[in-house]
């Protein structure tokens, strides 16, 4: 990323929406403030993309625009902000419905059971006349695609059609100012082209929108502004043309050995449905060698997690055999797996703890527990970070705690479910780097990395059909 | 029919009849509640997988209150139906046997059709209303959203919380961990700890919900404004048979005062009366 230092004068247009000046916030019980000395203005009608590692302040940025800082989360706020002239940050329930945020999570934020209910909730807050009401879910619901699903439950939407409905019940109440808040993260590539779609259409409408976002390649193209923070300060604020966009450039990663060919996992002809669905792996044969890095690539839905599941031994197969060649060795687990949500892996009141945790049910000794814990740590970047509970630490090391929690038990194979999923480009590059076994599948949206990291690709489609299965060196030089 | 009724008057009805049978003291009249309660619970057209397990239940709780109650009954006067084992002596002391006594199997019948009342009330509303209409039901009764929404939201993240509990205990497995594999103390110390991260979950998503909440205009003191329709006959019935509920109640508190001698009317002698015998 080239870094650009520029001049911002505070008042950029002559309307700013939005007007933050020397914004310093800190949150409760830190030393360390994650805003510092922000300034920045916002026209109507801009659409401003925030963008930076993880941590760097992005998410608390919005918070302070939308109000839910300091209002929800206290914390100490030194600078102003203004909202529509008016001195901010103005309570959540006085921003509304000027201005709206849509989170990151889609799941979390929907409320109603009804994808037409989830719209009508905010226009009910707003008082409206039922007619309006009615009327207004109608122009929302279209506007995302979403009007002829209105009666489903959200629950049965995609990922990339829940955030659509977030998105449309927060346009539903017009507001001045739409802030969204990482909303691709979480997103299969077919899910971030339906949302840019819309987030498009919104820009071209006119409505200022700031997304904050680490998928920057992806948002680039449509934003006309771009404020880059690290460690809580602006490093960039401008145009789209003049930012050094990060490339997925994965070099510098560990190069690749040739597997051998020698079968360390076979699968034979598998089948598995879950009860009462249909069936979603109907005879897969698939073998796996030593040395092999694999990839699993494929949108939501298509089996990659089920798949990983099988291999872990979480789901039993409804026909077919799962059969492991390598040879159990002293002190490593046999296979071990990364859950989607890393967070459901950490159970201990301390990340030493936590890393010290398999070989301490492996019986190694203090010593040895000790040394694995060490190395780990330190080439996970976590060794700082040993004494403290693993819920305290930031997202991105929550998951290199819980990777590392599984490295320190030296699994033979190690089965990942979407590590890269909502981390930013460095400690995608940091998990990578640190992986370790005899054989490595994992699944990911991130083609890049896959292409990058991985011997060989296999690309899975509805109903858990393979529809290829290649080598990668050849999908790089095809650059499919 | 029982699915085409508005969740809202299954739930004022499943009310009343909790209402009664906590009230109620009459075996007879308890019977009659608790064969209403049965009735609903067949209008709601039960699965013979529901209805094979919920008599089954209603047989073994009927069976475990009477026996337990007749066996175990300590009031006076109780009247000895026979001996399980008859008294004895033994190194010089009387004991007094083990009997089943009339007065507690009626207290047990009591109790059980009590229970049965409730249980049937309840499996109706449940077999017949989808969890979406009862959540909706709940959140368009009269009362602060910070209340209705909030406690349905509570429960609709229950199996989240139970999906939670089965992925860390997973997460364990792939951790290498294997009860009693590594000690007792340190088992039980790793089964407890597999509340961490769910409360930790839990936490995360309360913040996330009442963030999405506050900056869509949400206000928990107000009172749900969202339309209804709720058919007037239905709001009648379970109108009234609330308001039934709420008289037995009334009845059998100045019941209570009369027995407890600290109220005395003479112009209630006959609801008195009618209290003793029926209620």
């Amino acid at each position: 990323m080239s870094i650009t230092h520029r001049n911002r004068p505070f008042l950029r247009r002559a309307k700013p929406l939005v007007q933050v000046h020397r914004l310093t916030y800190t949150y409760p019980g830190r030393q360390v403030p994650s805003l510092q000395g922000i300034d920045f203005s916002v026209a109507e009608g801009e659409f401003v993309l925030v963008c930076g590692e993880t941590g760097c302040g992005k998410s608390t940025l919005l918070s302070c625009l939308n109000g839910l800082i300091p209002y929800e989360s206290g914390g100490e706020l030194i600078g102003e902000v203004y909202l529509f002239g008016r001195k901010g940050p103005l309570p959540p329930q006085e921003a509304f419905p000027q201005v709206a945020t849509v989170f990151q999570n889609p799941t979390s934020q929907l409320i109603s059971d009804t994808v037409a209910g989830e719209v009508v909730f905010a226009l009910e807050n707003l008082g409206l006349h039922p007619e309006e009401i009615n009327h207004r879910v109608e122009e929302a619901l279209s506007f995302v695609d979403l009007i002829s699903l209105k009666d489903l439950s959200p629950a049965e939407l995609s990922g990339g059609q829940r955030q659509r409905l977030a998105i449309a019940a927060a346009i539903a109440v017009r507001p001045r100012l739409l802030l969204l808040d990482e909303p691709l993260s979480q997103l299969d590539p077919r899910g971030i082209e339906e949302v840019l779609r819309i987030l498009k259409k919104l820009a071209d409408q006119g409505l200022t929108i700031i997304l904050v976002e680490h998928r920057v390649s992806e948002a680039l193209p449509l934003v006309n502004r771009v404020i880059a923070l690290e460690k809580g300060r602006i490093i960039y604020d401008g145009p789209p043309k003049d930012f050094g966009s990060p490339k997925e450039d994965y070099r510098a990663l560990p190069p690749k050995e040739s597997p051998s060919s020698e079968p360390a996992l076979e699968v034979r002809n598998l089948c598995f449905a879950y009860p009462g669905k249909e069936r979603l792996f109907e005879g897969l044969q698939l073998t796996f060698y030593r040395g092999e890095r694999v990839a699993l690539l494929g949108e939501n839905g298509t089996g990659k997690s089920t798949f990983l599941s099988l291999l872990a031994g979480l789901l039993k197969p409804s026909s077919g055999k799962i059969v492991y060649h390598l040879r159990r060795e002293p002190g490593r687990l046999k296979y071990s797996m990364l859950l989607q949500d890393p967070d459901l892996m950490l159970f201990r009141p301390s990340v030493y703890e936590e890393l010290s945790f398999a070989p301490q049910m492996l019986g190694l000794s203090t010593k040895e527990r000790e040394d694995r814990v060490c190395k780990m740590a330190s080439t996970l970047r976590l060794s700082p970070r040993l004494p403290e509970p693993p819920f305290s630490l930031s997202r991105g090391e929550r998951l290199r705690t819980a990777l590392a929690s599984l490295l320190t038990g030296a699994p033979q194979v190690l089965l990942l479910d979407e590590p890269t999923t909502a981390q930013d480009q460095k400690n995608v590059h940091t998990v990578l780097s640190a992986l370790a076994a005899e054989l490595i599948i994992f699944s990911t949206h991130d083609q890049a990395a896959a292409k990058a990291f991985a011997h060989r690709i296999i690309y899975f489609e509805d109903q858990g059909r393979i529809i290829c299965d290649i080598n990668a060196q050849t999908c790089l030089k095809q650059g499919s | 029919m029982l699915k085409r009724l508005d969740p809202r008057t299954k739930i004022l009805l499943v009310l009343a009849i909790s209402l009664l049978a906590v009230t109620l003291d009459q075996a007879l009249s308890l019977a009659a509640l608790a064969g209403i309660s049965f009735l609903l619970f067949l209008l709601g057209q039960p699965s013979r997988f529901h209805l094979k397990g919920s008599l089954l239940m209603a047989v073994l709780t009927t069976w475990g209150l009477m026996v337990s109650q007749g066996l175990f009954y300590q009031n006076f006067p109780r009247t000895v139906i026979f001996y399980v084992i008859p008294p004895f002596k033994f190194l010089g002391r009387d004991f007094y046997g083990l009997a089943v006594y009339r007065q507690g199997l009626y207290y047990g019948a009591v109790q059980a059709l009590r229970f049965l009342a409730g249980m049937f009330a309840g499996l109706s509303l449940c077999i017949s209303t989808p969890v979406e209409h009862l959540f909706l039901a709940l959140s368009r009764l009269p009362i602060p959203q910070g209340l209705s929404f909030l406690s349905v939201s509570a429960i609709r993240f229950l199996p989240v919380v139970a999906e939670e509990l089965r992925r860390v205990r997973q997460a364990l497995r792939l951790k290498g961990y294997r009860p009693l594999a590594c000690g007792l103390y340190e088992s039980i110390r790793t089964e407890l700890s597999v509340v961490l991260p769910v409360l930790s979950g839990a936490i995360r998503r309360s913040q996330d919900l009442a963030d999405a909440l506050l900056t869509r205009g949400f206000d928990p003191l107000a009172l749900s404004s969202r339309d209804l329709p709720w058919p007037s006959w239905q709001k009648s019935v379970s109108l009234l048979c609330l308001l039934t509920a709420l008289v037995v109640l009334g009845v059998k508190l100045l019941f209570w005062l009369y027995l407890q001698e600290i109220l005395y009317l003479e112009g209630l002698r006959g609801l008195y009366a009618f209290a003793r015998h029926w209620l």
